[in-house]
């Protein structure tokens, strides 16, 4: 029988070219490049200023060096105020995203309930976080508050969303078995679901305070407090050699932050 | 005496098929009722219709439990999930959450009778936490309380199920294919667990069987399903071969139907191991056995 094998591999041949696929394949990549093309003008794509502007460059550039630390204190702490208003508004958002997401999800809520909630978790989504805070600095003054609310709403429609397909992927069966001891609704989804979508929600919460973070660095700029609002203040002012300080700040604390919460997502999956 | 559980021409089709047609069966206090048949033949249906996690076609149709109506017209009545406590249900897949451990999952088991906001937070007392430990000391496996359900075996999570039907104190067990993913040992473990509840505390149990072995052997009287229809009720003892062939039909390879039928007390069958160790190879050989004999 091994031998009959044997002497068959010598009589192997490739298998025919899937001609449909290549097909397929020439014509995604040709309406990527049409693509492409139908949005140059629209994006105003001047790639030969970028040559012919180089000394421009160069001797903006040179402002930034060398960077001045010599405020370095100050820009410490509002990088702290910074990591601190994404700490707030994550975690609001976790707080409220819970409830959002079962709501839903259309294993556990009805349609009448998950298709509104669901909209309404895409308008918080769609609206960016700086659309945000410009609205809450009118509504609550200057300063992080405003930046946290920020944060706060737009964080809740996205891990709404996220929590929601987790729920949705659950294994029903051990809801199934909470139910049949005579649990109540929310005895199900305590202990039926919550369980076994835990560690996506804690991988996706930690993944939103990283992304938060990012966002609060910007939310500065219309006033909602922070390193934002330093940065802002440098540039305007065109004291480049301190911005670059605050920017290498800025670079050296998200990736903390982002080594930090990837070992931590790596603990809980 | 009281029926235990009582089932008036229930009806349920899938998408115009019927699963369960006019089916009619009741079962008295302290019964233990094997449940066999066909793949398809209605066996899990009439189980999730009888625990009152599916609903019956429109029209007729009821089922009672404990007096207490389930469903009724193909509507689960309102108040079900106070007659929940009362009928434990041991699944196939054994449906445990399995992030959380043994104990905490047979703690689940008193979710339905305890106040509910004490159930909400998890404030399960000292006694419930000590009844649940009897429990799981009664089917063997105590030690394994602070484990987590994933890392145990399959024989071994279809136990801490029954001992989650256990500490939910409930009248009646109905277990659906309890044993179908499990190998002989662990099946046979399981079985004497069940049937060892039936004997001490005189529950009500109907068990769906795939192996009709395990139904000759267990449980004094068998419910046949054949095509969503009741085909045999009745004794045990009484089966044939030939009734069962005729049951089981084009899927009698599906089965395994025990070659020496004649049941005794003193000489229950003998679940032959080689039959077991290898499904796929004994089904074809053990059908041929069977059909060999008639």
């Amino acid at each position: 029988m091994t031998a009959t094998r044997h002497h068959a591999a010598g009589h192997v041949t490739l298998p025919p070219r899937d001609l449909k696929r290549s097909a397929t394949s020439i014509v995604m990549w040709g309406a990527a490049f049409i693509l492409l093309m139908l949005s140059w003008n629209g994006a105003d794509m001047r790639p030969m200023d970028l040559w012919n502007d180089s000394e421009n460059m160069v001797t903006f550039a040179d402002g930034f060096f060398p960077p001045n630390f010599s405020e370095w204190k100050m820009y410490v702490r509002e990088m702290w105020i910074t990591i601190q208003i994404a700490i707030w508004g994550t975690a609001l958002a976790i707080v409220t995203a819970i409830p959002f997401g079962i709501m839903c999800s259309e294993n556990v809520a009805p349609w009448w309930l998950y298709q509104p909630m669901r909209r309404l978790m895409d308008a918080a989504r769609a609206i960016n976080e700086m659309v945000f805070a410009m609205l809450f600095v009118v509504a609550v003054g200057l300063g992080p508050f405003a930046g946290v609310l920020a944060l706060w709403i737009h964080t809740t429609g996205i891990l709404a969303k996220l929590f929601s397909e987790a729920v949705e992927a659950i294994d029903p069966r051990p809801v199934e078995g909470v139910r049949a001891t005579g649990a109540t609704p929310l005895q199900e989804v305590i202990y039926g679901i919550i369980p076994q979508v835990l560690p996506l929600w804690i991988s996706y919460s930690l993944y939103r305070f990283e992304s938060n973070v990012r966002s609060a660095t910007v939310l500065g700029i219309v006033g909602a407090g922070g390193v934002g609002m330093l940065l802002w203040e440098y540039i305007r002012g065109f004291y480049y050699a301190e911005t670059a300080a605050v920017m290498i700040i800025i670079v050296l604390c998200v990736v903390a932050l982002d080594v930090i919460s990837q070992r931590l997502r790596k603990m809980v999956i | 005496m009281a029926h235990s559980i009582q089932v008036t021409d229930l009806n349920k089709s899938f998408k115009g098929v019927k699963a369960l047609d006019g089916i009619d069966f009741t079962a008295s206090r302290g019964e233990m009722v094997a449940l066999i048949g066909a793949s398809g033949s209605g066996k899990s249906t009439l189980i999730r219709h009888i625990a009152g996690l599916m609903s019956g076609d429109k029209g007729a149709g009821q089922v009672d439990v404990l007096g207490n109506i389930i469903q009724k017209n193909g509507r689960i009545a309102r108040g079900v999930r106070r007659y929940r406590p009362h009928i434990s249900v041991i699944f196939q897949q054994f449906n445990l959450v399995n992030r959380m451990s043994v104990l905490q999952n047979v703690l689940l088991g008193k979710l339905g009778t305890i106040p509910s906001w004490r159930g909400t937070i998890g404030a399960f007392t000292r006694a419930e936490k000590m009844e649940a430990m009897h429990a799981l000391e009664r089917v063997g496996m105590a030690k394994y309380a602070t484990q987590r359900a994933s890392t145990l075996s399959g024989g071994q999570q279809q136990r801490v199920a029954i001992a989650r039907a256990l500490v939910q104190e409930s009248e009646i067990i109905l277990a659906d294919e309890p044993i179908a993913s499990l190998d002989p040992e662990a099946s046979r473990k399981v079985m004497e667990s069940l049937a060892r509840i039936h004997r001490e505390d005189g529950k009500t149990i109907v068990v769906s069987l795939h192996q009709v072995d395990y139904a000759l052997k267990y449980c004094p009287r068998t419910l046949a399903l054949k095509d969503g229809k009741k085909h045999y009720d009745g004794a045990s003892r009484d089966l044939s071969v030939d009734f069962l062939r005729n049951l089981y039909g084009a899927n009698s390879l599906d089965m395994h139907i025990p070659v020496p039928l004649e049941v005794t007390d003193e000489d229950p069958i003998q679940v032959s191991s080689g039959m077991f160790r290898k499904p796929a190879a004994a089904f074809g050989g053990h059908a041929e056995t069977a059909m060999g004999t008639a």
